[in-house]
C-alpha cells in the first residue's frame, strides 16, 4: 500500500469501506504491484460484492448513531429514561382494564392478566416502534445522507439497536412485575432470544420497505402510525390467542405477529401457555421473506436515495 | 505556481472519471393517488417479484452532467470552476458516493478520502465533541483513532471553548474550521473541498491555504477544490477544469481555464452587445483585473459604436449577484456625462466608482445603454468580479456577508 506505514489510522479492516475490484479494467501488466492501493469504482446501480463487509467496517458509525438517538431522545425530556418505562406500563394498565376487566377475556392458565398483556406488549413494541421509527429513518437523517457516504442500511440497523435497548429496559420492568406477582419463568426463558430475533427480523424487514418507500411517498409517515394502531388490536397483544376459535387459528396465524407474541408468552410465563407450532412456522417464514425482500428492495434504491430527499 | 517540484504528479491517476452522466427528474411530487396509478407501483410489484424495476418514464430529465471525463494524478491540486448550476456539486456528490451516476463510471484509488463542504455532515443537536467522533466514524475511524487526533483537530479549528456547545450554535466560520480540521488531520489521501473558502475569516482562509499547500507538496496528497473564488484557485491549484452546463469545457493550465471562465480581463469582448463593443474592468491602479478590494476604486472602460450624434444616450454600469437583480446601478446621466459618438458613431467611456460599497463575494458586472426611456443594449454578465476584503471601511475581519450586501464608511462614537 502506498503509505501502509501509518496503517494505524486506517479503519480496522484495511479494505474497509471500499469495493475491492479485482482490477477488472484494462491494466497495464507489470505496473501492478502488491502495493497497489485499493480501488473504488463508482458506477450506476453498483453491485458492491463486499457490501456486508463494508457495513461491518462502518460499525463505529452505527454505535455513534444509536448513542445519538438515545441521548437526543432523552436529553431534553424531564422524565428521561422513565419514558421507556412509563409507556409500556400505561399500555399494560389500559389494555388490562379494557380486555381483562371490561371485555372479560380469558387468561391462559392462572397467569395474572397484566402479565399476559405485558408479555405481549414486549413483543409488540419491537414491531411497532420498528415500523414507526424506520419509516422516518431516512427522512430524519436527510442531512447526513445528503452530505456523507455510508451504507444507508446502517440507519435501519440503528433503529433496531435502539429498539433492543428499549426492549431490555422494558424487560427489566417486566421482571419486577413478575416478581411482584410471584410468577417465575422456567427453562423456556432460554428460548426468549430466539423470539426476540424473530420479532426484530420482522420489524427490520418491514422497516426496510417502509423507509425506502417513504422517501418517495411521504404519505407513509401519516399512514404507518394508524396501521400500527389497528395492527395492535388485530394481534394478540391485549388478549391471548386462545380466544380465537380452533378452526380459525391457522388463518389467524397468517398475521406473522401471532406466532411471535405466542412465543414471547410461551417462553416468559413459565409454561402456562401453549405454543402453536404452525403459527410459529408462518411467522418465521414471514420474517424471512420480509428481511430478504426488504434488503433487495432497499439496496436497489440505496444508490440514489439522496436525490429524493 | 506555488507548488514545489516534489509534488509533481506521478503514477496512476488517483481519480479517473470516464464518461459520467447524471440525470435528475424535475418537478415530480408524488402523492398517494398518483402512487397507485404510477409506474412506481408497478415497479414496486416487480421488485417484490425479484425483477428489475422498469426504467422510470423520463418526464424531462435534467442532465446535470453530460459525458464528463478527466483524471487527477497523485499530488495534484485540481481546481473545479464553473457557474452555479453547472454540475460541479453533482460531480462531487458522485465522487463522494452520495448518489450514483446515471451512466459512466469513476474510479478512485487510494485510501479513505474525505469530502467536505461548508458545515457538511454535522449534526446540529450534538456538541462539537460528539460531532468530531461522529465524523470520525463516518470516515471509518474508530474511537481510539479519533482520540489520538482529537487535540490536533480542536487546536486547528480553534474551538476549545465550544467543545460542549451544540453545533447549531456555532458560527458558519467555526463549522467550516472544524470541518477543514477534521478532513486534513485525518490521513486522507484524497481531499475534496467544496467551497470552503466561501466562509470563515481571513485568518482561517490563510491558514487553510497554507495547509493545503503543505499537504500537496510534502505529503503528496491529492486535493480537489471547488470554488467560485478565482484567487483561491489561482493560488492553490496546479491544474483546473471548467464545467458549464454539465459539460467539461476545458481541462488544463489554471490561468487558461480561469481566463476562459471569467473571460480574459484584457480582451473585454462582449458577446450579447450590439452597441456595446467591449468592456474592460480595471482596479484603482489601472490594472485589468477581476479582483477588487472592497472600498477601493473600480474603473470600467466601455467602447460603444453605432451611436448617432443625438445626445439622449444614458449608459450604466450595474453590479449584483449573478442572475439576481443588480445591487447597484450607476448611470452616466447621474454624473452629468453627455455621451456622443464621433463621426463613425463610436466613443470610449470611462466609468469610475470611487469606493465600491460591496461586501466581499462574487459578483456579476453588467453594462447597459438606454436611449431616452428605451433600453437599446444590455450586457448583463459581462465580467465576473471577486470583491475581496480590505480595511478601507475599518477592521476587515468584521466584514460579514450576513450583515447585508453593502458596506458604508462613517464613524461610531461613544459618549459616557
Amino acid at each position: 500500500m502506498a503509505n501502509g506505514s501509518d496503517a494505524t489510522l486506517a479503519p480496522k479492516d484495511d479494505t474497509a469501506a471500499y469495493e475491492l475490484s479485482a482490477n477488472e479494467h484494462t491494466e497495464p501488466s507489470g505496473e501492478h504491484t502488491a502495493s497497489e492501493p485499493d480501488e473504488l469504482i463508482i458506477r450506476p446501480g453498483r453491485r458492491t460484492r463486499r457490501y456486508w463487509h463494508e457495513v461491518w467496517s462502518f460499525r463505529p458509525l452505527l454505535w455513534q448513531l444509536a448513542r445519538r438517538d438515545l441521548s437526543s431522545r432523552y436529553k431534553q425530556t424531564a422524565l428521561g429514561l422513565a419514558w421507556t418505562i412509563v409507556h409500556p406500563v400505561i399500555s399494560m394498565i389500559v389494555l388490562t382494564v379494557v380486555f381483562g376487566r371490561l371485555a372479560k377475556m380469558p387468561a391462559e392458565g392462572d397467569v395474572p392478566y397484566p402479565l399476559l398483556v405485558f408479555s405481549g406488549l414486549l413483543g409488540w413494541q419491537i414491531f411497532a416502534s420498528g415500523s414507526r421509527h424506520a419509516s422516518g429513518a431516512l427522512v430524519r437523517n436527510k442531512s447526513l445522507i445528503k452530505k456523507l457516504y455510508f451504507p444507508r442500511i446502517l440507519l435501519l440497523l440503528q433503529v433496531q439497536l435502539v429498539i433492543l435497548v428499549d426492549f431490555l429496559v422494558a424487560l427489566a420492568v417486566f421482571a419486577l412485575i413478575m416478581a411482584a406477582y410471584g410468577v417465575l419463568p422456567d427453562g423456556r426463558l432460554l428460548a426468549l432470544p430466539l423470539f426476540v430475533v424473530l420479532a426484530m427480523s420482522t420489524s427490520f424487514g418491514l422497516g426496510l420497505w417502509l423507509a425506502a418507500l417513504n422517501v418517495s411517498y411521504r404519505d407513509l409517515t401519516h399512514l404507518v402510525p394508524y396501521l400500527v394502531q389497528i395492527g395492535m388490536f388485530l394481534s394478540p397483544v391485549g388478549f391471548s390467542s386462545v380466544v380465537v376459535p380452533e378452526r380459525w387459528i391457522l388463518l389467524y396465524s397468517l398475521n406473522p405477529m401471532v406466532g411471535v407474541l405466542d412465543g414471547f408468552r410461551w417462553s416468559l410465563l413459565g409454561g402456562q401457555t401453549t405454543l402453536y407450532l404452525p403459527g410459529l412456522a408462518v411467522s418465521t417464514t414471514g420474517a424471512l421473506v420480509l428481511v430478504v425482500s426488504g434488503i433487495v428492495f432497499f439496496r436497489r434504491r440505496e444508490g440514489t436515495l439522496a436525490d429524493f430527499l | 505556481m506555488n507548488v514545489s517540484e516534489a509534488s509533481r504528479p506521478s503514477g496512476r491517476p488517483v481519480v479517473e472519471v470516464r464518461g459520467l452522466w447524471k440525470a435528475y427528474q424535475l418537478g415530480e411530487k408524488q402523492t398517494a393517488g398518483r402512487f397507485l396509478a404510477s409506474s412506481a407501483w408497478r415497479s414496486f410489484l416487480t421488485a417484490l417479484a425479484g425483477g428489475r424495476p422498469p426504467e422510470p418514464q423520463a418526464a424531462d430529465p435534467f442532465w446535470a452532467l453530460r459525458d464528463v471525463s478527466f483524471e487527477v494524478r497523485r499530488g495534484e491540486v485540481l481546481g473545479i470552476v464553473g457557474p452555479n448550476g453547472a454540475g460541479k456539486s453533482t460531480l462531487l456528490r458522485i465522487l463522494g458516493r452520495i448518489t450514483d451516476p446515471t451512466r459512466g463510471e469513476a474510479v478512485v484509488r487510494g485510501r479513505p478520502y474525505c469530502l467536505l463542504g461548508v458545515g457538511s455532515g454535522f449534526h446540529p443537536e450534538l456538541t462539537g465533541r460528539e460531532n468530531i467522533y461522529l465524523k470520525g466514524a463516518v470516515h471509518g475511524l474508530s474511537r481510539a483513532d479519533v482520540d489520538r487526533r482529537f487535540e490536533e483537530v480542536v487546536d486547528f479549528a480553534g474551538i476549545e471553548d465550544f467543545l460542549d456547545t451544540p453545533l447549531k450554535r456555532y458560527s458558519s466560520g467555526m463549522r467550516s474550521r472544524l470541518g477543514f480540521a477534521l478532513a486534513t488531520t485525518t490521513d486522507c489521501e484524497l481531499i475534496v473541498l467544496d467551497e470552503v473558502f466561501a466562509v470563515g475569516d481571513r485568518r482561517f482562509r490563510q491558514q487553510a491555504r497554507e495547509h493545503i499547500r503543505k499537504m500537496s507538496a510534502e505529503a503528496a496528497r491529492t486535493v480537489l477544490i471547488v470554488s467560485h473564488r478565482p484567487t483561491a484557485i489561482q493560488q492553490l491549484c496546479t491544474r483546473a477544469i471548467l464545467i458549464e452546463g454539465g459539460r467539461l469545457v476545458i481541462d488544463g493550465d489554471v490561468d487558461d481555464v480561469l481566463a476562459r471562465y471569467l473571460g480574459d480581463p484584457k480582451e473585454g469582448t462582449v458577446r450579447s452587445g450590439e452597441l456595446i463593443r467591449s468592456v474592460v474592468v480595471t482596479d484603482a491602479a489601472g490594472r485589468a483585473t477581476r479582483v477588487i478590494p472592497t472600498g477601493t476604486a473600480l474603473h470600467v472602460e466601455i467602447e460603444l459604436e453605432g451611436l448617432g450624434q443625438a445626445g439622449k444616450w444614458n449608459a450604466f454600469v450595474q453590479i449584483g449577484r449573478a442572475g439576481k437583480r443588480p445591487l447597484l446601478r450607476y448611470r452616466s446621466r447621474l454624473a452629468g456625462c453627455e455621451i456622443r459618438g464621433d463621426s463613425d458613431g463610436r466613443c470610449s467611456l470611462l466609468c469610475t466608482i470611487d469606493s465600491l460599497p460591496l461586501v466581499p463575494g462574487d459578483y456579476a458586472l453588467g453594462v447597459g445603454l438606454d436611449y431616452g426611456q428605451k433600453r437599446v443594449d444590455l450586457a448583463e454578465d459581462v465580467a465576473r468580479l471577486e470583491v475581496v476584503p480590505s480595511d478601507v471601511f475599518g477592521d476587515a475581519s468584521e466584514l460579514h456577508s450576513e450583515d447585508g450586501p453593502l458596506v458604508v464608511s462613517g464613524r461610531w462614537h461613544c459618549e459616557r
